[in-house]
C-alpha cells in the first residue's frame, strides 16, 4: 500500500475525482442527481471516452454515509483524457461553486475506496 | 447545464484569435479597428491611458458610482433649477453624473485625436462647442 494520496503534484491517472461540484442535498432529490450525472458525463466525454461516472448518494437516515460522498469519481479510458480533464475541470465551476480536480488511483477506485 | 463556461468569455476569446495586424500581400501592414481587437491596437502609453481613463469612467456611470463628497467637503450647490412639473433638474446627482459624462466625451475626443484604428462606441455624439 503506498500511502501517498493522490494529490495535484500526483503523477496522472485514469481516474479523475472532483470535489466541491456537488452537495448532498443536490444527490438527495433524483431529478437533481440524473441531471448533474447527465451534466457530468457530458462535459467530461468532450476530453475521451467515459467508462464510469460513480456520483456518490446520501444514505438512509440512520445508515452510515457512503464512501466519497459529496465526490464525483470519473473514470476515463485514456490517461490523457483524465489528464486533460483535470487540467480543463480543476477551478471550473459547476453549480456556482468551484471545482477541485485530482486524481485517483486504480486500487483506491477497485476497492471502492472514494475518499 | 451547470457547468460554468471557462474563465475567458467569448469577447477575450475573440480577441486572441484576432491578430492586431494583418500583412497584406505585398507587404501591405493593416491594423484592424480596435471595436474588433478589444482595446486598441496602439502602443502609445497616452491612448492606453485615456482608454484606461475611459473604462473607468464608463464604469462608474454605469455603476451609479458618483463620488459624492461627504457633507461639509462639498462646494455649494448652484442655484436649484425646476422643471416646468416642479421637479428639480440639477441635484447634485445629475450634476455629478452629468460631470462624468462630460469626462467621458472628452476621453473619447482624445482617443479619436490619439489613435487612428480607435472607433468612439455607437452612442457616442460629438460635443456641441459652446459659443
Amino acid at each position: 500500500g503506498g500511502g501517498v494520496s493522490p494529490g495535484l503534484a500526483a503523477p496522472a491517472m485514469r481516474i479523475i475525482t472532483m470535489t466541491e461540484a456537488v452537495t448532498p442535498e443536490e444527490l438527495a432529490n433524483d431529478e437533481e442527481y440524473a441531471d448533474i450525472l447527465e451534466d457530468m458525463r457530458e462535459e467530461c466525454g468532450k476530453f475521451g471516452t467515459v467508462q464510469q461516472v460513480l456520483i456518490p448518494r446520501p444514505a438512509a437516515p440512520g445508515q452510515p454515509p457512503p464512501s466519497g460522498l459529496g465526490k464525483v469519481v470519473v473514470a476515463f479510458e485514456e490517461i490523457s483524457a483524465a489528464s486533460s480533464a483535470r487540467n480543463v475541470l480543476n477551478g471550473r465551476k459547476f453549480g456556482g461553486r468551484v471545482v477541485v480536480c485530482t486524481f485517483l488511483s486504480e486500487e483506491a477506485f477497485a476497492a471502492g475506496q472514494l475518499d | 447545464i451547470r457547468w460554468e463556461d471557462p474563465v475567458e468569455n467569448a469577447e477575450t476569446a475573440l480577441a486572441n484569435v484576432l491578430p492586431k495586424e494583418i500583412v497584406l500581400p505585398g507587404g501591405i501592414k493593416v491594423s484592424l479597428p480596435s471595436a474588433l481587437i478589444h482595446g486598441s491596437a496602439s502602443n502609445d502609453p497616452r491612448v492606453k491611458e485615456l482608454q484606461e481613463e475611459l473604462n473607468t469612467v464608463n464604469r462608474k456611470i454605469l455603476d451609479n458610482e458618483l463620488e459624492i463628497p461627504p457633507e461639509g467637503q462639498r462646494s455649494p450647490s448652484p442655484e436649484p433649477m425646476y422643471d416646468r412639473n416642479g421637479i428639480r433638474l440639477n441635484t447634485r446627482e445629475v450634476r455629478m453624473k452629468e460631470r462624468l459624462m462630460e469626462r467621458r466625451s472628452y476621453l473619447i475626443e482624445e482617443l479619436i485625436k490619439a489613435d487612428p484604428t480607435y472607433r468612439p462606441p455607437g452612442d457616442y455624439r460629438p460635443a456641441k462647442k459652446n459659443r
